[in-house]
């Protein structure tokens, strides 16, 4: 766990958030099934850079209720439903309840059933059948406690499409904040989710996020880690119906002594799936960096595509990099694929551009935005791209200008 | 037998042959200190080789089985007989084999081989070396190729310096400290400087005692310049309880030095296989590991070449068939440490009849090893809708200034080359083994042309006749 609360975290603690937030009792009854259950789990053997020397002493929180800070959601479409999950209708409380039963019933992580028991923001989002949304869905999510945990709940209906960008800042040091994200995608649905990590200074990063996906269904999860000291982020995605797609891109660049936890999972359970896994990492000064990818394609998930790729380029005197791309493949009907390489600037590329007449460092600068283009390159939509592009490129500039 | 490359007569039979035990002693199942000291007496060892014992033994009892990789829940550590002394002498002369047991040899082709292509033979038969012999023209050239046993007596300082010190320490794993309570029998070669053993010297362990252990250990040591290529053949006959093979090998590659290891380990169905092989490469040496593993129930064996002076180079190579109920865990390790160290890492499996297969590897570069080049390649073929296959290449990289690449594919032979071959004549099931042989050719190519028959017809064998 990244994080240390000062005390441990009792029941009455529970029931104040829940008194404080004035929550329907239901919720509070989740709490403390979550709190529950985490108690009973064994200790998680989680140990930050298993394999990378150092490893990040936790971030040191005070057990209290700090009211959060008001979200100012953006206005959506008519018809799409953005609010927190105690302002909802009876109508939509159902997803909240489903959402609860069933993380309560199947989630094993001892950080998220934590998360769930002390959450203090919630965000609902709901896409209803046949929207198509062409603007983007913003959602800021900002720290300015010391601590934040937040839930987003996103529901995709039959046939819908929209793109979601979280934009999770903040501008102190030394804040924790832990973001759980659940998206169901229905049949036909199709959703870009573009999560960025924009912090500044001494900031320790969180976010878990789980994907259920149906028939034909397409979610391209977009990850941007830009500048954060800890940041640890794990993707599961569970494809659970015929001809659904999964796409996670992942896009760092870590300078200083910035330790990244990556952790990604596609499980492809059903026939014609499809799965594309791609990371780029560009390593500097002290950075650290660990890479899971596993693609899991099932028995049953027969005429499956699976393809991961990794491309770290280690630029720092002492960065390290320790990527582990894994295929667990229990059917013969399937075409699975990964790569993984490590590597600094090729000397032969320098020289080539050097011998055009641009200086050593200039040579070195342009290579390493060639990195950044690629990464805007294998984004699978233009809109995707837009938005991408001026971040990434801006921040680029930033670090290596 | 159906297929287009019928040209090598060969059955599973061989293989799974068993003789009638005849031993001067078998341990009773289990392991205890009283057995430890009776082996070490047996064999005469000196003191430091029984405190070296005793003292993995007290590690291993400390030990637990590891948690990770293959489920072992199924091999009974008390059910084994650990030390079986069969009642043969030992030999430089086949003829004085007994014949049931020379038979078992002549079957497995090893005396035939020994004429035509080798420079030594040794055979082991459950704990104890029967029959070893060194070409003449090598023993004149100061090469020394013994059993370990043997080794020990003759050259007492040599195998105080190297054995389990530094290359493979008897704390490094649950198994190792087994293997160095009980360990008997195996191959010791120490090639002088700048000898070049131009024809390949040849080891063939065979175990035959029902619920048997085999714990041989092989150190090779090949001095600064000299060059040698080592060949190990492994197989067991079926029983239906199950045998452990928990074997070491340590190899010593000196300075400009090139050895090259090959074995094809065809133990039966019943045998966890559970070996450690592992070399230390010094400056530009050339280490080559070839492995071919099809036998056994379970086999986890993951051979390691560490770098450790500047130039070192490593070619590992590794084929695994998995078939019904075997789970085959293999893959390669390699450590980086010093400038300019190459190393090359292929592997391939093959799955069918709900078989295993997994790649398992580890490369590390670590800091310092600059302008080093580690390249990873694994291929794996599942035949059939029941099989699996996992790839888990784990990779460490703490040095800027070096290029690690990995690559993987699984998938199934597409139907296209199939539906090729068949417009061409071939049946769907010599298509298939035609194929197959095509996927495991680049690893045929690196073995003996013999070695490479037995093990393409093996695969074959292994394809036709599911029922294990």
């Amino acid at each position: 766990m990244l994080f240390k609360f000062d005390l441990e975290v009792s029941e009455s603690f529970i029931d104040l958030i829940s008194k404080e937030k004035n929550e329907y009792k239901d919720i509070t009854q989740y709490r403390r099934a979550a709190l529950k259950k985490y108690k009973s789990l064994p200790e998680s053997k989680y140990i930050y850079g298993k394999g990378i020397s150092g490893s990040v002493k936790p971030i040191d929180l005070t057990l209290a209720y700090e009211k959060p800070h008001k979200f100012l959601l953006p206005i959506v479409n008519e018809g799409v439903i953005l609010d927190t999950f105690d302002s909802l209708s009876t109508t939509f409380k159902k997803y909240i309840d489903q959402f609860f039963t069933e993380e309560l019933q199947n989630q094993k992580n001892k950080d998220i059933l934590l998360h769930l028991a002390v959450w203090d923001q919630s965000i609902f989002l709901f896409i209803p059948k046949e929207k198509i949304l062409h603007d983007p869905i913003i959602i800021d999510i900002i720290n300015l406690n010391q601590k934040n945990f937040t839930n987003l709940l996103i529901i995709s209906e039959e046939n819908s499409e929209a793109t979601i960008v979280i934009n999770n800042k903040n501008n102190n040091s030394n804040k924790y904040s832990s973001l759980f994200v659940k998206l169901f995608a229905y049949r036909n649905s199709k959703i870009n989710l573009i999560n960025m990590s924009k912090f500044e200074n001494f900031n320790y990063h969180n976010c878990d996020i789980g994907i259920i996906q149906n028939k034909n269904s397409i979610v391209n999860v977009i990850n941007i880690g830009l500048n954060i000291e800890v940041l640890k982020i794990n993707i599961i995605n569970i494809l659970r119906e015929p001809n659904s797609e999964a796409n996670i891109f992942s896009f760092n660049n870590s300078i200083k002594s910035q330790k990244y936890d990556l952790d990604f999972t596609i499980v492809q359970e059903a026939e014609a799936t499809k799965s594309n896994m791609s990371a780029i990492n560009i390593m500097e000064d002290n950075s650290k960096l660990i890479f899971k990818g596993l693609i899991k394609i099932e028995e049953t998930a027969v005429n499956s595509i699976g393809y991961q790729r990794e491309e770290n380029l280690l630029l720092g005197e002492n960065a390290e990099v320790f990527p582990i791309p894994k295929l667990e493949i229990k059917n013969n009907d399937v075409k699975c694929y990964h790569s993984a390489s490590t590597s600094n600037i090729d000397l032969d590329k320098i020289f080539y551009l050097m011998s055009r007449g641009l200086s050593e460092d200039q040579a070195r600068s342009l290579i390493i935005q060639s990195y950044y283009i690629k990464f805007i390159d294998i984004l699978p939509n233009n809109q995707i791209k837009k938005i991408i592009k001026p971040i990434i490129l801006s921040k680029y500039n930033e670090i290596n200008v | 037998m159906s297929s287009v490359l019928s040209d090598l007569e060969l059955s599973r039979d061989i293989f799974d042959h068993s003789n009638k035990e005849k031993n001067i002693f078998k341990s009773n199942p289990g392991l205890s200190e009283g057995l430890i000291i009776k082996i070490s007496q047996d064999k005469n060892e000196p003191d430091w080789m029984l405190k070296k014992r005793l003292h993995a033994f007290r590690l291993f009892n400390k030990t637990p089985i590891p948690n990770w990789g293959p489920n072992l829940h199924k091999l009974n550590l008390d059910d084994i007989s650990y030390y079986i002394k069969p009642d043969i002498k030992k030999s430089t002369d086949w003829e004085s084999i007994p014949e049931d047991v020379k038979k078992t040899f002549d079957r497995l082709g090893i005396p035939e081989a020994e004429k035509k292509y080798l420079g030594g033979v040794g055979a082991q038969y459950d704990s104890e070396i029967i029959y070893h012999k060194i070409k003449k023209e090598w023993q004149e050239k100061g090469v020394i190729f013994e059993d370990c046993d043997t080794a020990l007596k003759n050259h007492p300082e040599l195998i105080k310096k190297y054995f389990m010190t530094k290359c493979i320490p008897i704390n490094d794993h649950k198994f190792i400290m087994l293997h160095a309570s009980v360990w008997s029998g195996g191959t010791f070669i120490y090639v002088p400087k700048n000898v070049k053993v131009t024809i390949p010297l040849q080891a063939y362990f065979r175990m035959n005692a029902v619920q048997g252990g085999q714990f041989e250990h092989t150190l090779i040591i090949a001095d600064e310049g000299s060059e040698v290529h080592y060949i190990e053949g492994c197989s067991a006959p079926q029983y239906t309880s199950n045998s452990l093979h928990a074997g070491c090998v340590e190899i010593f590659v000196q300075k400009n030095a090139h050895v090259r290891y090959s074995s094809v380990e065809n133990w039966s169905k019943n045998t966890f296989n559970l070996n450690t092989k592992r070399a230390l490469v010094y400056e530009n040496g050339l280490m080559e590991w070839i492995n071919g593993n099809m036998g056994s129930c379970t086999t986890m064996l993951y051979p390691c070449s560490i770098l450790l002076e500047k130039g070192a180079k490593t070619d590992m190579l590794g084929i695994a068939y998995a078939g019904k109920n075997q789970n085959q865990d293999t893959g390669s390790k390699v450590i980086h440490t010093a400038p300019q160290t190459y190393s090359t890492l292929r592997s391939k499996s093959i799955s069918k009849n709900g078989g295993i297969s997994t790649y398992r590897g580890y490369a590390m570069i670590n800091k310092g090893a600059i302008n080093s080049k580690c390249s990873v390649n694994c291929d794996a073929l599942i035949l059939d809708k029941d099989s699996k296959s996992n790839t888990y290449p784990f990779m460490k990289i703490l040095e800027n200034k070096s290029t690690v690449v990995h690559e993987a594919t699984v998938g199934k032979i597409s139907e296209e080359k199939i539906f090729y071959l068949m417009s061409r004549g071939l049946s769907e099931d010599q298509a298939l083994k035609l194929v197959v042989s095509g996927f495991i050719e680049p690893i045929l190519r690196e073995l003996p042309i013999e070695y490479a028959l037995e093990l393409n017809k093996l695969i074959q064998l292994e394809m036709e006749n599911p029922v294990g």
